[in-house]
């Protein structure tokens, strides 16, 4: 199992490597004016060097005045040591911006995780234990319609409906105008009033793989022998679904739940952008469209890293969780 | 039983292996029977058919074009004259001269100091004040120099003119009598004193100033410097008729608001000829203002009012508001005006309205559907290409060749796609690549980056496939490896590529919407669903324009979750294991 593991964490290190190489190539690429920009506005200060001298410093400070690979090695170098440098776009050390922005990805993302499990198995499993009944078609048909909406077409629906013509919500923004004022116990509920939307947007959208998945697997479990031998044993119908059959749907669907959790912290892109939560996808998509290298690059290579996290986790899993599983 | 019976029963009845009693299908066939039997599945095709019909027969149907703009017209207000109390002096020069602008400085300067003459650019003028803020500037001609000897006078004529004793005697008269002009022959003779030196000269007219303005009754009337000057004069000297060029005139004088009308008199006729006044009111386009209008306008001024009524030329009452700022007045009227028809409700003409460039939005559908299924079905077919190969060359050669592929797409698998596009798209924005080469780069980004999934499946599926004994025949006939594995092994993937590459059509149809919705995908003026609900991102447009976003929307929803259904169906279709 360590021997297992090890492996996997070797190979992943190998393919973040090329994954940070290749990203930091196209990054390279932009056209972006934002060093030079930089470099204009420190040299306008009074008592400052030249306009020439601080874009030397600048390029130098970034790799950016060496070639693609020695720049990519110097940024590694740094990288390696956790200095990923000063974010363009925000001012501020890149990791102490990602501070201050994870915490509330991580909030929205757990919410609307924990209320897709809770929804989305119970779901999956009624539709397979009556398959091809009107439940059924209407779950299959309530999953798919979640899986093809498009984020931004449904969260501006929210918002035209909730927000415009019933006016519960607000538009966008984490916290309402009255929030200095409010009690502590008002501000709390002030920022969950905000997370409705979003949440809304996020588990409906994505709830609709997981709910197939369990119904895939559960019907899977229910064909297989140990159901009929259980049943023929005159077992109850309830324990045969809840005893047997559940239990053995968790397998599977245990592994891909923790497979998903480093996804907590990678932010919904979309999402945080619609509603203008100051996560690490909202963050993330200024940065990336301002052409703000130092963030996009560890912002990317962070998601790299979740995924490859994830799909690790969810392999440690399936050896974990299900006996006949062995480890290679 | 006859032995006859025996044979009838044996020829009407079917041997167990007969064609007609076992209807046997093909694979094909019960894949086809089974997708047919699921009722989403079927519901999923349906919207997909009508979804191409409706981009590309519908699009060649469209009586519009992709970006056709679409103008209406519509009366809104605008400037139609404005008016103002001229306070500024205006200058008529006389025929055949010209008042130099430099010379207007040192006018007004020497009017302001009450001089009597100025000098520009070496040219001195002579200033004559004949009323209230009415001036002549005249260029005096000396036909003679006097020199005034203890009270004898000897007169010097200037080279080339006639100096006749009759000018003499008419000067002395004058000049007796301490006047500064005097007529003789029709020819009004000047006494100009500079310091001891007198000279008789003759005045040649340059200028006319003052600050009333001539509005003429018709619009071809043209008034010359002759009349302007005798009706300055009459209205200065309140002389009700007079004669200028052989024309007789008469004048009706407003002394309360400094403005007269003229009338041309030719025996008993009277024609209006003229109103005069000091507001100068002056069209905002080239129309001529009739004096009427004119008129109009100066009695509403007077009397405070901020709009009045008056026919037009073809006697249609016109309301005109005046706004007034200081001292100057706008008339303005509603005007039929050629517009862009933006944001117009759906109507007949325009079953879902005009988007905000004024186009149709039923037709940018259209167009946007074909772009969104043509880059969904290109997309696929690339990724699909790419994974197969792959997929196919890991899974058959197995060894350092599945795992330097495998790692491959490791890496493709792990580079985060959306973030990725993002800055593809940004990049793009920079280079400003061409609108129409841009969906070609777009298709390919996402052809790259969308294939580790295919071959992934591709290599798994060929791992235990190429175990089986069909593979070991064709080893045996010496097939070679190409043919082996994309005549013999591929084949038999095409179910689960089926499947995969319809789902994987919905969701490139989501990314490329989702791009073209924050303004990196597809670019104006090229219509895509995505860039089509762009327009919600103004606030104003998502909450009164709801017919400019939510049918693209939820074309977009339809159409993903068609191939979805499809995906669904064909899964079950093809391995019917799962259903029962």
């Amino acid at each position: 199992m360590r021997k297992f593991v090890m492996r996997r964490l070797a190979i992943s290190v190998v393919i973040l490597f090329f994954v940070a190489l290749i990203i930091y190539t196209i990054m390279r690429c932009m056209p972006s004016s934002f060093v030079e920009n930089m470099a204009r506005e420190k040299a306008s200060l009074p008592g400052g060097k030249s306009y020439r001298e601080w874009l030397a410093q600048l390029n130098e400070s970034y790799g950016l005045d060496k070639g693609i690979v020695a720049g990519f090695v110097h940024w590694l170098r740094q990288a390696v040591v956790g200095n990923f440098g000063d974010s363009w776009a925000f001012n501020v050390p890149v990791t102490a911006k990602f501070k201050t922005v994870i915490f509330d990805s991580f909030v929205l993302g757990a919410i609307s995780f924990i209320l897709q499990i809770l929804i989305a198995i119970p779901l999956g499993i009624v539709a397979a234990r009556k398959q091809y009944s009107k439940a059924d078609y209407a779950i299959s048909v309530f999953a798919l319609v979640g899986i093809s909406l498009p984020s931004f077409f449904f969260a501006t629906i929210l918002k035209y409906i909730f927000s415009i013509k019933l006016g519960w919500f607000d538009l966008f923004g984490m916290i309402g105008r009255m929030y200095e004022q409010l009690s502590p116990f008002g501000k709390f509920l002030d920022r969950a009033q905000h997370l409705v939307l979003p949440v809304v947007t996020l588990v409906i959208v994505s709830i609709g793989s997981l709910m197939r998945y369990t119904r895939t697997n559960m019907l899977e479990v229910l064909n297989s022998d140990y159901i009929r031998t259980a049943r023929a044993k005159g077992l109850s119908e309830k324990r045969v679904i809840n005893y047997h059959a559940f239990r053995n749907t968790l397998i599977p669907v245990v592994t891909i739940i923790g497979g998903s959790l480093p996804g907590l912290f990678a932010g919904a892109m979309i999402t945080e952008t619609l509603f203008q939560i100051e996560g690490i996808g909202y963050t993330s998509y200024q940065a990336l469209t301002t052409g703000d290298i130092p963030f996009s690059m560890f912002y990317l290579v962070f998601m790299a890293i979740l995924t490859l996290l994830g799909n690790l986790i969810a392999d440690i899993l399936y050896a974990v969780v299900d006996p006949r599983v062995r480890v290679n | 039983m006859t032995k006859q019976d025996k044979n009838d029963n044996i020829s009407t009845s079917v041997a167990l292996d007969d064609e007609q009693r076992v209807r046997v299908l093909s694979p094909g066939m019960l894949v086809t029977k089974r997708f047919l039997r699921n009722r989403l599945a079927v519901v999923g095709l349906a919207i997909i058919l009508v979804m191409f019909v409706f981009s590309f027969i519908g699009g060649l149907l469209a009586p519009y074009g992709e970006t056709q703009v679409f103008r209406k017209y519509d009366s809104i207000e605008k400037d139609y004259a404005g008016a103002a109390i001229n306070v500024d002096y205006q200058y008529t020069d006389a025929e055949g001269e010209t008042f130099p602008s430099l010379a207007k400085a040192q006018l007004i300067l020497a009017i302001n100091n009450e001089e009597t003459s100025f000098v520009s650019k070496d040219v001195t003028y002579s200033l004559i004040k004949e009323g209230n803020e009415f001036y002549r500037v005249v260029q005096f001609e000396d036909v003679a120099k006097v020199v005034n000897l203890r009270g004898i006078n000897r007169f010097t004529p200037v080279e080339g003119e006639t100096f006749t004793p009759e000018i003499e005697a008419a000067y002395l008269v004058a000049s007796e009598a301490g006047e500064e002009s005097f007529d003789l022959d029709g020819i009004t003779y000047y006494v100009v004193k500079s310091g001891t030196n007198t000279s008789i000269a003759r005045a040649k007219e340059i200028s006319m100033i003052s600050k009333m303005i001539f509005n003429p009754y018709t619009a071809d009337t043209v008034m010359d410097y002759d009349f302007k000057y005798a009706a300055e004069k009459a209205m200065n000297d309140k002389v009700e008729a007079f004669e200028v060029n052989g024309v007789n005139y008469e004048m009706q004088l407003d002394e309360e608001d400094n403005s007269a009308v003229f009338y041309t008199v030719n025996g008993d006729e009277k024609v209006e000829y003229a109103l005069v006044s000091n507001v100068s009111i002056n069209a905002a386009g080239n129309e001529f203002l009739s004096i009427d209008f004119k008129e109009a306008v100066l009695n509403a001024i007077d009397n405070g009012d901020t709009s009045f009524v008056m026919a037009d030329n073809n006697g249609v009452d016109i309301e005109y508001n005046i706004n007034r700022k200081n001292n100057q007045y706008t008339i303005r009227r509603f005007t039929e005006t050629e517009l862009i028809d933006v944001y117009s409700s759906p109507s007949k003409v325009h079953p879902l309205g005009t988007d905000g460039n004024g186009m149709d939005i039923l037709t940018r559908l259209m167009y946007g559907g074909r772009i969104s299924l043509v880059i969904g079905f290109v997309v696929v077919i690339i990724e699909t290409i790419i994974g197969v190969v792959l997929g196919g060359l890991a899974g058959y050669f197995g060894g350092w060749v599945d795992n330097l592929i495998m790692r491959v797409v490791d890496i493709v698998y792990c580079i985060p796609s959306m973030p990725l596009y993002l800055i593809l798209g940004s990049i793009m924005d920079f280079l400003k690549i061409d609108p129409k080469a841009r969906i070609f780069v777009l298709m390919i980004i996402l052809a790259v980056l969308g294939w580790p999934g295919i071959a992934r499946m591709v290599r798994g599926q060929i791992l235990s496939l190429r175990e089986q004994d069909f593979m070991v025949a064709t080893e045996a006939l010496g097939i070679r490896p190409s043919r082996r594995i994309f005549r013999h092994l591929v084949p038999n993937v095409i179910p689960q590529l089926t499947v995969i590459g319809t789902m994987n059509l919905g969701g490139i149809i989501l990314t490329e919407a989702t791009l073209s919705y924050l303004g990196l995908g597809v670019k104006y003026p090229y219509a895509s669903w995505g860039n089509i609900i762009n327009a919600v991102n103004d606030i104003y447009v998502m909450t009164n324009y709801w017919f400019v976003w939510i049918p693209a929307g939820l074309l977009i929803l339809i159409t993903v979750l068609g191939f979805n259904f499809i995906g669904d169906g064909l899964r079950d279709a093809f391995d019917p294991k799962m259903k029962r």
